[in-house]
C-alpha cells in the first residue's frame, strides 16, 4: 500500500490513477490539481495545474490513444482540458457553458471517440466532443432540474464493439430530484432520449458507478445523500430492478461509489470517512470484505 | 398605515441614514415637494424612487436618448407637484406624472439651438421656469404659453452653464457663462443688468440667497467659491469685489446655501475624497482657505458625487420648525441620505422655530409617492412590468426577478448606508464567489436579496418589503405521488419588526390539484414550525423555510443545525473576543447567523491569519507550495458571469476509486478535519471550529476547519502524554476502540510534523500509522513515540508546524492493492499459458501457478479440468486442447464458469472460456471430397466440416507428411499437408523444429526451416486451424456471446497489465469463434504471411476482416484464386484453372465445394 500525506493545502476532492496506474491526478479545494508521478511508495510532484477560480471536484483522465489528456471540473462551473506536451502541462481547452458549479466529469470509453461528459449544478449534463479536426462539439441535456450531481458513461459502449454493431452512447446521471435516469443517444431524433428513469432514493442521488464487467447483466450502484447505496441490475433490455446494498442505513451520507475493474467489488466512501468494500456473495447478497479508515 | 396618515413624519427613511444602489447610468437628480419621491434622469428616462419605500423598485419612465441629461428639476411648488422636467440636449421635457403612462410628456420646451445645461423654476410663480443653454441664450418660460419662450437673453460669445432666479426679487435671474455671471431683469431687454467677472476660469455653480435680493454664491474651476451682493454697485460695468472668498484644494462643482441658517454646501467637481463639505458663511475673515470655514463634512461615496440636495420636513405653517435630511447622488451608483443633527444646522447659524420670512412654496403638496402608477394600476403595471422585465432581462440576462432582487440588494438602512461600498453589491456585480466576506442580511430587504440570489429557482412573484408581504413560487418534493417534485405557490407575511420581534411570519401554501389538501395543511405546519425554530434563535427564517420546502433539508437537519452553536459557543466566544476589533458593527448585527458557505470556506485562509494566527503571517516558513498557493488566494478571481451556485452538493472529503491495474485510490481527511459533518464534537482547546447556523450542517456546508490551533491546545499535543489519548472524542459511529483511536490520531497529527520535514523518510512510518484496520496498530503505537521524541527536540519546528496545521489541511491518498479481492492477479496472468503443445501440460502448469501464489482453490479448478481432459490417448496435435468425452465434461465446464461468473473472477472466466474453447466445428462447410478421415470418424459423432485448406494441395510438397509447429509463448498453429484424400493422425508427422506453422503459399516447404512465418488465415469460408478435434463443444453455445466477452475483457485487463502477448493469445480465440457466429469477430490476422524475427516473431500485423477482402478462394485447393480460373455460372463457385482441370480431368461430376451443383452440365 502506498500512503501519500498532504498533497493539497485543502480538502482533496478527488485522486485518479491514469490508464496506466503510472500518475496520480488529485484535485483539491485549493484549487489546484497535482500531477504525480507514482511508483510504489514513491511518489513525485510533476506538475501543479492551475486555473480553477475555486474548489476542483473531479478530474478525469483521457483513454491514452488521445494523448495525455486531463478534464478537470470545479465550482466555478468550469471544465478545463490539459494536456500533457513532453512533460509540460497546459490547459488547451476551456468549457464553460455550465452556469453552476461542474460537479462531475468522465471520458467516455474511448471506442466513443473523446467524449466528455458534464453534471453541473445548474441541472444539465453537457455532451462535449472533441472531435479529430480540433472543433468542440457540444450538447446539453436538462437532466434534473433543480441540479445534477453525477453523470456516468455505461462502459459497456466499449465492450460491444466486437459485436459490428455501431457502439451505444449511453449513459446515467442522477441528481438533486433523488432520481437515477438513463439516456441514451437516438439516431433518428438525434438528441439524447431519456431511457429509463429510476427512482427509489430519498435524497441527492451523489454519485453512479455503472460496472463496466458483468455482460449478460448490467450493473449500477448509486451513493445518495439519504445514507443508502443501491444496487440497479438490468437484464437484458429488460427492467431495471433495484436492491440495496445492505438493508440498514449507512451512518452518513454517501458520496461515492466505484466498481473495481472486474465489477465483483463495490468501493463505497461517505460522510464518515470511511471506505467500505463490498462483494455479492454467491447467495446474491452483498457483504463487506474490507474497511479503509482515516 | 392609512395611506392619508402619511407623511416625511412617519417615513422610515427620513431619521436614518440611508443607501440606495441604482445601477443606472444616472446624472441628474431631484427631489419632489412632498420630499417622498426622488427623481432620477438618465439617458434612458427618468426613475421615481419612492424614499418611503425604498425596498421597492423605482418606476421607469423610459425616455431613450443618446444625450446626458444634464438637469432634472421637480416642481418645488405644491400647486405643480407632478411636475418634471428633463432635458434632452435642445429640448427640455415637461412631464406631467399624474398622466397616464406614455404620454406623460406634456410638453416638449424648444427654442435652444443647442444643449440645454441648466432648468430653474421661478421660486414664487409655479408656471414659470427658466433654461439656458451651450448656445449662450438663457430662455423663461410660461408653461401657459409653452409654445416658445416668455423671453430671453443672450450673451452671445459663450454658452451658459448655469441659470438661477433670484429668489427675492420675482423678475430677476442670473446666469453665468464662462468666468462671469450675467444678472438679467425680465423687465430690462437684452443687456444685462448687470455683469460680473467672478473668477478666472469657467463657473460651474450659481445660487442665489435665500433670504437677502443682492447676495448669490459662484463656484468654479479655479477652485474657489466667492460670495457676491450685486446690489452693493449701481452701474453696470463698474467691478464687483466678492464679499467672500473660498479657496478649496480642488474645482468646485456646486456651491449652494444651505436652506437653514447662513451655510453652504460645497461639492467638488473631483477629488477632495468625494466629501461634501459644509461650510459657515459668517464665519470671519471672509477669505481663505476651505477647512477654515468648514463645520462638517459628508464622506462615504466612493465616485465623484454628482448632485445634492435637501429634503425638509414641518409642522407649522408659520413657524420655521423644519428638520432636513441631505440626499446626494454619485458617480458610484449611490443613492444617499444622510439626517441632519439639530447640532449640525446650530453650526450654520440656524435658529429653528423663527417665523417663516419667505413663504414655503412646497407646503401643502399631498403626500404621495408617484413611484406607484396611479389610477390606472392595471394597465400601467403591465406596462411597466414589461418593460422593466426587458430591460432587466437585457442587462442581468439571468431572470427578471433579479432586478428586484439587486435592488434589494443595493438598499441599505442605518449604520451600514454610512459605510463605503455594498458588500452585498459587490457580491452581485463581482460574482467573484469566493472574494465576498460572510454576508449577513441586516433586514428583511436583504434577507430577500440573498435568499434570492442563492436560489435562482424560487421565483418571487410579488415582493413588498415595506409591508412584508411576499409571494414565492417554486418546486418541491410534496406531490400526491411521493417524491413528486410539483409547483407551490406560497404567501408570506412577515409580522412588522421581524425579526426582532420574534412573531412568527405567517405562510400559505395556494390550493393546487397537485398537492393533497392535507399535505398543504400539513406543509404549512411544518414550515411555521421550521421558521418558528429560527425565530426562536434569532435567525432569519427564509432560506430555511425555502430550503424546507424544496426538500433540501428536513426538520431534523435544521435542528441539528441551528442546535449546533450551542455546542460549541465557548468557542464563538474565543473567537468573537480575538476578533472584537475587526468590525465593531459586525457584533451589532443581530440575527446575523445566515451566511454563505462558500464565502466563509475561502477567507478562512484569511480568517486564520488575521484572527488568530497573524503572527505566522510571514510567507517565509511556509514551503514552496504553501506560498504558491497564498498567492493564488490573493488573486482576484475572474469568473465572467454569475454562477447559480445554489444547489451544490457538500463537497466530498473522502473517496475511493479503483483504478485500472486493480489498485483502489482512497482520498480521506485525516481525522482532525474529516468529522466536521457531525460525527465528533471536539473538546475545546485542540480544534477551534465555528459552526454558524446553516453552514455547520446545510447541504452545502464546508467542513472546513475555521482556524488554526492556539498555542496552549498545540503545546499541549506536542507534549502530549501518550496516555492520555483523548484530545478527541469519537462519537458512536466509531466502531473501534476509543482509546486507539485517540491515540492514532494523535499519531497522525504528530506524524505530520516530520512528515513535512522530511517526507521520504517518513512515508513508511505514515503508512504504518494510517492503516489501523491493517492491523498495524501495535507499529502505529510504537512509531508514535518515537515521532514524539523526535518533535520534543525543536520548539522552532513546533512553531512552524502550528503554523502547517492552522494553514494547511491535512489530507492523504493513498493506493492500496486489493487483487485478492478484485480476483485480478497479474502474476499470474504473467505466468499462465494459455497454448500449448500439450493440454495437460497447460492445465498442470496452470494449477502450479495458481498454488505457487497461493490460490489454492484456484489450482483445485484447473485440477478439475485436468480431470476432463482426454485421457489415455496421447494427442500428438501439438497446441490443441483434446477434451476427452469425460461423460460430465460440458455440465462440469458449464458449473464451473457459472461460478465464476457469479464470482465475477474475469481472470479465470477469460482463462477458461480460451482453454475450453476448442473451436466448434462449422457446419455448412462440407467440402471434402474424401472419405472422412478415420480419427474424424471415430471421434465425431457429428457432421462435421473439415476446413478447407487441408484440402490444400501442395505443389512441391505431397509427401503426406503432417507438420504441427508450435510457437512458444503464442497461439499455435499448424498445417497439414496431406496427399490424396484419406489421412489419419498416426501418419502425421510432426515437426520438431520450432519455427512457425504454415506456408501456405510457399513455393518450397524448405522456407518453413528459415524463419518464422505467421500467417493466419481469415476464415471467410469458416476456414479454420485444425480439423474440430473436440467431440462435443464443451462450452455451451448458448452464452458464446457472453465467453466472447469475457475474453474481450480479460484481453482489455491484459492489455492494461501491458501483457501485451497473453492478450492476443486471448483474443485469438474470439477470431476463432467468429466461426460459429459470425459477426464476433474483433481482429484477425492479416492474411498474407508476413515474416517476422524467430524470437519476437509473436506480433501479427492485426486488421480487421471487415477491411480486407482478399478475394474469391478455390473452391478445390482453397487458396486465394489469383489469374486464370474457371467459375461455375450455376453455383458461383470458382477454382484455380489448374485445379479445375485436376478435378474435371480425375471424372468428378459435380462442384469440387460439394455443393451437388452438376457444372459439367452447365457447361
Amino acid at each position: 500500500m502506498a500512503t501519500y500525506t498532504n498533497l493539497h493545502e485543502d480538502m482533496v476532492h478527488d485522486a485518479v490513477l491514469d490508464y496506466y496506474g503510472k500518475r496520480l491526478a488529485t484535485c483539491s479545494s485549493d484549487r489546484t490539481i497535482k500531477i504525480f508521478a507514482v511508483d510504489g511508495n514513491n511518489h513525485r510532484l510533476e506538475e501543479t495545474l492551475r486555473g480553477h477560480d475555486g474548489p476542483v471536484w473531479q478530474v478525469a483522465w483521457a483513454h491514452p490513444r488521445f494523448g495525455t489528456i486531463l478534464a478537470s471540473a470545479g465550482y466555478d462551473g468550469k471544465v478545463l482540458i490539459w494536456r500533457d506536451d513532453n512533460g509540460r502541462w497546459s490547459l488547451i481547452s476551456e468549457y464553460t457553458s455550465h452556469q453552476a458549479s461542474v460537479n462531475s466529469v468522465q471520458w467516455a470509453p474511448h471506442e466513443l471517440g473523446a467524449l466528455l461528459l458534464c453534471a453541473s449544478s445548474d441541472g444539465n449534463v453537457s455532451i462535449v466532443e472533441f472531435k479529430d479536426d480540433g472543433s468542440i462539439d457540444s450538447s446539453m441535456v436538462v437532466a434534473h432540474p433543480t441540479g445534477c450531481n453525477t453523470a456516468t458513461w455505461d462502459p459497456s459502449a466499449g465492450m460491444v464493439r466486437g459485436t459490428g454493431s455501431q457502439p451505444i452512447r449511453r449513459f446515467s446521471t442522477g441528481g438533486c430530484d433523488n432520481t437515477i435516469k438513463i439516456w441514451s443517444f437516438n439516431e433518428e431524433q438525434d438528441r439524447y432520449v431519456e431511457e429509463a428513469v429510476l427512482k427509489g432514493h430519498t435524497d441527492w442521488v451523489r454519485d453512479i458507478a455503472w460496472s463496466a464487467s458483468v455482460f449478460p447483466k448490467s450493473y449500477i450502484a448509486s451513493a445518495s445523500q439519504d445514507k443508502t447505496v443501491l444496487i440497479w441490475t438490468q437484464e437484458g433490455d429488460g427492467e431495471w430492478v433495484q436492491r440495496p446494498l445492505q438493508q440498514e442505513k449507512f451512518s452518513e451520507a454517501l458520496w461515492r461509489v466505484s466498481w473495481s475493474l472486474s465489477g465483483n467489488i463495490l468501493a463505497v466512501s461517505g460522510g464518515d470517512n470511511k471506505v467500505t468494500l463490498w462483494k455479492e456473495s454467491i447467495q446474491g447478497t452483498w457483504e463487506t470484505c474490507a474497511t479503509i479508515d482515516s | 398605515m392609512n395611506e392619508k396618515e402619511k407623511s416625511l413624519f412617519t417615513s422610515m427613511t427620513f431619521d436614518t441614514a440611508l443607501s440606495l444602489h441604482i445601477d443606472e447610468p444616472v446624472t441628474a437628480m431631484s427631489i419632489s415637494p412632498s420630499g417622498r419621491d426622488v427623481v432620477l434622469g438618465s439617458r434612458l428616462g427618468l426613475y421615481i424612487v419612492d424614499l418611503d419605500d425604498p425596498f421597492s423598485l423605482p418606476r421607469w419612465l423610459p425616455h431613450q436618448t443618446s444625450w446626458e441629461v444634464a438637469d432634472v428639476q421637480w416642481s418645488p411648488h405644491a400647486s405643480k407637484y407632478t411636475w418634471v422636467i428633463s432635458t434632452s440636449n435642445q429640448k427640455a421635457m415637461v412631464w406631467n406624472l399624474s398622466l397616464p403612462e406614455g404620454r406623460q410628456i406634456e410638453h416638449i420646451l424648444h427654442s435652444h439651438t443647442r444643449a440645454i445645461t441648466d432648468i430653474n423654476f421661478h421660486p414664487s410663480d409655479p408656471e414659470v421656469l427658466a433654461t439656458c443653454g451651450v448656445d449662450s441664450w438663457v430662455n423663461y418660460w410660461d408653461m401657459r404659453a409653452p409654445m416658445r419662450p416668455a423671453g430671453s437673453f443672450c450673451d452671445w460669445r459663450a454658452g451658459a452653464t448655469q441659470v438661477k432666479w433670484n429668489r427675492a426679487n420675482p423678475n430677476v435671474l442670473a446666469s453665468s457663462h464662462d468666468n462671469y455671471v450675467h444678472i438679467w431683469d425680465n423687465r430690462h431687454g437684452a443687456k444685462p443688468l448687470k455683469t460680473i467677472t467672478a473668477h478666472s476660469t469657467k463657473i460651474y455653480g450659481l445660487d442665489f440667497d435665500r433670504l437677502s435680493e443682492g447676495n448669490l454664491i459662484t463656484c468654479s474651476l479655479d477652485r474657489t467659491f466667492k460670495v457676491w451682493d450685486y446690489t452693493t454697485t449701481e452701474a453696470s460695468t463698474e467691478p464687483l469685489q466678492p464679499t467672500m472668498s473660498v479657496t478649496a484644494d480642488y474645482p468646485i462643482w456646486r456651491a449652494r446655501h444651505t436652506p437653514f441658517g447662513r451655510g453652504c454646501l460645497v461639492l467638488p467637481q473631483r477629488g477632495g475624497s468625494n466629501t461634501l463639505t459644509l461650510t459657515d458663511l459668517c464665519k470671519e475673515p471672509k477669505q481663505g482657505n476651505i477647512e477654515n470655514f468648514a463645520v462638517k463634512k459628508f464622506s462615504g461615496h466612493t465616485d465623484h458625487v454628482l448632485e445634492f440636495l435637501w429634503r425638509a420636513r414641518g409642522r407649522s405653517e408659520d413657524i420655521d420648525d423644519r428638520e432636513y435630511q441631505l440626499i446626494t447622488w454619485s458617480k458610484d451608483h449611490n443613492l444617499r441620505l444622510w439626517p441632519m443633527k439639530p447640532e449640525d444646522l446650530a453650526a450654520v447659524h440656524h435658529i429653528p422655530n423663527r417665523p417663516y420670512k419667505r413663504k414655503n412654496t412646497r407646503r401643502g403638496t399631498p403626500y404621495v409617492s408617484f413611484r406607484d402608477p396611479q389610477n390606472q394600476d392595471l394597465v400601467e403595471k403591465k406596462i411597466y412590468g414589461r418593460t422593466m422585465t426587458r430591460y432587466s432581462l437585457g442587462r442581468n440576462r439571468i431572470h427578471g426577478q433579479t432586478s428586484h432582487l439587486n435592488w434589494l440588494a443595493g438598499v441599505r438602512l442605518g449604520k451600514a448606508a454610512l459605510s463605503e461600498g455594498n458588500p452585498m453589491i459587490d457580491t452581485f456585480q463581482e460574482p467573484t464567489l469566493f472574494s465576498s466576506q460572510e454576508i449577513v442580511p441586516e433586514n428583511l430587504g436583504e434577507e430577500i436579496s440573498l435568499v434570492g440570489h442563492k436560489f435562482p429557482n424560487v421565483r418571487f412573484e410579488k415582493i413588498h418589503v415595506s409591508t412584508g408581504y411576499i409571494v414565492v413560487s417554486l418546486y418541491g418534493p410534496w406531490g400526491r405521488k411521493d417524491p413528486e417534485i410539483v409547483f407551490l405557490r406560497l404567501e408570506i407575511q412577515f409580522p412588522p419588526g421581524y425579526p426582532a420581534s420574534g412573531k412568527i411570519p405567517e405562510f400559505s401554501i395556494e390550493r393546487s390539484s397537485e398537492i393533497s389538501p392535507q399535505m398543504i395543511r400539513e406543509t404549512e405546519k411544518n414550515i411555521q414550525h421550521v421558521a418558528q425554530m429560527y425565530m426562536a434563535t434569532e435567525h432569519y427564517c427564509l432560506e430555511g423555510t425555502l430550503r424546507y420546502l424544496l426538500g433540501d433539508l428536513r426538520i431534523a437537519d435544521i435542528e441539528r443545525i441551528l442546535n449546533r452553536p450551542k455546542i460549541i459557543s465557548e468557542e464563538e466566544i474565543d473567537h468573537l473576543e480575538l476578533t472584537e476589533t475587526k468590525d465593531s458593527y459586525e457584533s451589532q448585527r443581530g440575527h446575523s447567523k445566515m451566511m454563505n458557505p462558500y464565502a466563509v470556506r475561502d477567507r478562512s485562509t484569511s480568517d486564520t491569519s488575521s484572527s488568530k494566527s497573524s503572527s505566522f503571517s510571514s510567507d517565509s516558513e511556509l514551503d514552496e507550495g504553501d506560498r504558491d498557493a497564498t498567492l493564488e488566494e490573493g488573486q482576484p478571481p475572474t469568473v465572467a458571469q454569475p454562477l447559480l451556485n445554489y444547489n451544490v452538493p457538500v463537497p466530498k472529503a473522502c473517496g475511493a476509486l479503483w483504478s485500472n491495474d486493480g489498485g483502489l485510490v482512497c482520498f480521506l481527511p485525516s481525522k482532525s478535519q474529516g468529522k466536521t459533518l457531525g460525527l465528533a464534537n471536539f473538546k475545546k482547546g485542540k480544534f477551534k471550529r465555528k459552526f454558524q447556523g446553516l453552514n455547520a450542517l446545510g447541504r452545502r456546508n464546508w467542513s472546513k476547519d475555521k482556524t488554526g490551533t492556539t498555542d496552549n491546545s498545540q503545546s499541549d499535543i506536542g507534549n502530549d502524554n501518550p496516555a492520555k489519548p483523548s484530545t478527541y472524542q469519537p462519537i458512536s459511529s466509531q466502531t473501534d476502540n476509543a482509546e486507539d483511536q485517540g491515540m492514532s490520531d494523535a499519531a497522525s497529527d504528530d506524524s505530520e510534523y516530520l512528515e513535512d520535514e522530511d517526507p521520504g523518510s517518513n512515508i513508511d512510518l505514515y503508512n504504518d500509522m494510517r492503516f489501523q484496520n491493517y492491523k498495524l496498530k501495535q507499529s502505529t503505537v510504537s512509531s508514535r513515540s518515537e515521532t514524539l521524541n523526535t518533535h520534543d527536540d525543536s520548539t522552532a519546528q513546533h512553531l512552524r508546524d502550528r503554523r502547517l496545521i492552522g494553514g494547511s489541511k491535512k489530507n492523504y491518498v493513498c493506493i492500496v492493492d486489493f487483487s485478492d479481492l478484485t480476483k485480478l492477479d497479474k502474476r499470474l496472468a504473467a505466468e499462465y499459458h494459455i497454448l500449448d503443445s500439450d493440454a495437460n501440460a497447460v492445465i498442470a502448469h496452470n494449477e502450479a501457478v495458481a498454488r505457487k501464489y497461493g490460490y489454492s482453490s484456484l489450482g483445485d479448478i484447473w485440477h478439475l479440468t485436468g480431470l476432463i481432459q482426454a485421457s489415455g490417448e496421447t494427442p500428438d496435435i501439438k497446441g490443441r486442447m483434446l477434451w476427452g468425452e469425460h461423460p460430465f465434461g460440458t455440465i462440469l465446464v458449464d458449473e464451473i464458469l457459472g461460478y465464476f461468473d457469479r464470482q465475477r473472477d474475469i481472470q479465470m472466466l477469460g482463462m477458461l472460456a480460451c482453454i475450453f474453447c476448442e473451436p466448434a466445428p462449422t457446419r455448412n462447410y462440407t467440402s471434402d471430397p474424401a472419405p472422412a478421415p478415420e480419427w474424424y470418424s471415430e471421434h465425431s459423432r457429428r457432421e462435421h466440416s473439415v476446413a478447407s485448406w487441408e484440402n490444400a494441395l501442395y505443389d512441391s510438397d505431397n509427401s503426406g507428411q503432417k507438420q504441427f509447429e508450435k510457437k512458444q509463448n503464442s497461439w499455435t498453429s499448424f498445417e497439414s499437408e496431406r496427399n490424396g484424400s484419406s489421412t489419419s493422425p498416426n501418419e502425421r508427422g510432426i515437426s520438431s523444429h520450432r519455427s512457425t506453422f504454415l506456408n501456405r503459399h510457399t513455393e518450397e516447404a524448405n522456407a518453413r526451416n528459415s524463419g518464422t512465418q505467421v500467417t493466419i488465415q481469415t476464415a471467410r469460408n469458416g476456414e479454420c486451424h485444425g480439423s474440430s478435434l473436440a467431440s462435443v463443444p464443451l462450452l455451451n453455445p448458448i452464452y458464446a456471446r457472453h465467453h466472447s466477452y469475457y475474453r474481450s475483457q480479460y484481453a482489455e485487463i491484459l492489455y492494461l497489465w501491458g501483457l501485451q502477448v497473453h492478450r492476443a493469445e486471448v483474443l485469438h480465440f474470439n477470431s476463432l469463434v467468429s466461426l460459429i457466429s459470425p459477426g464476433y469477430t474483433n481482429f484477425t490476422k492479416n492474411t498474407e504471411p508476413q515474416a517476422t524475427d524467430e524470437h519476437q516473431g509473436t506480433v501479427t500485423q492485426m486488421l480487421c476482416s471487415n477491411a480486407y477482402y482478399p478475394g474469391p478462394r478455390c473452391d478445390y485447393c482453397g487458396l486465394i484464386v489469383r489469374g486464370m480460373f474457371s467459375a461455375c455460372l450455376v453455383c458461383q463457385h470458382v477454382q484455380h484453372a489448374h485445379c479445375a482441370s485436376s478435378w474435371w480431368k480425375a471424372g468428378n461430376r459435380s462442384c469440387p465445394s460439394g455443393c451437388g451443383c452438376d457444372c459439367m452440365d452447365g457447361r
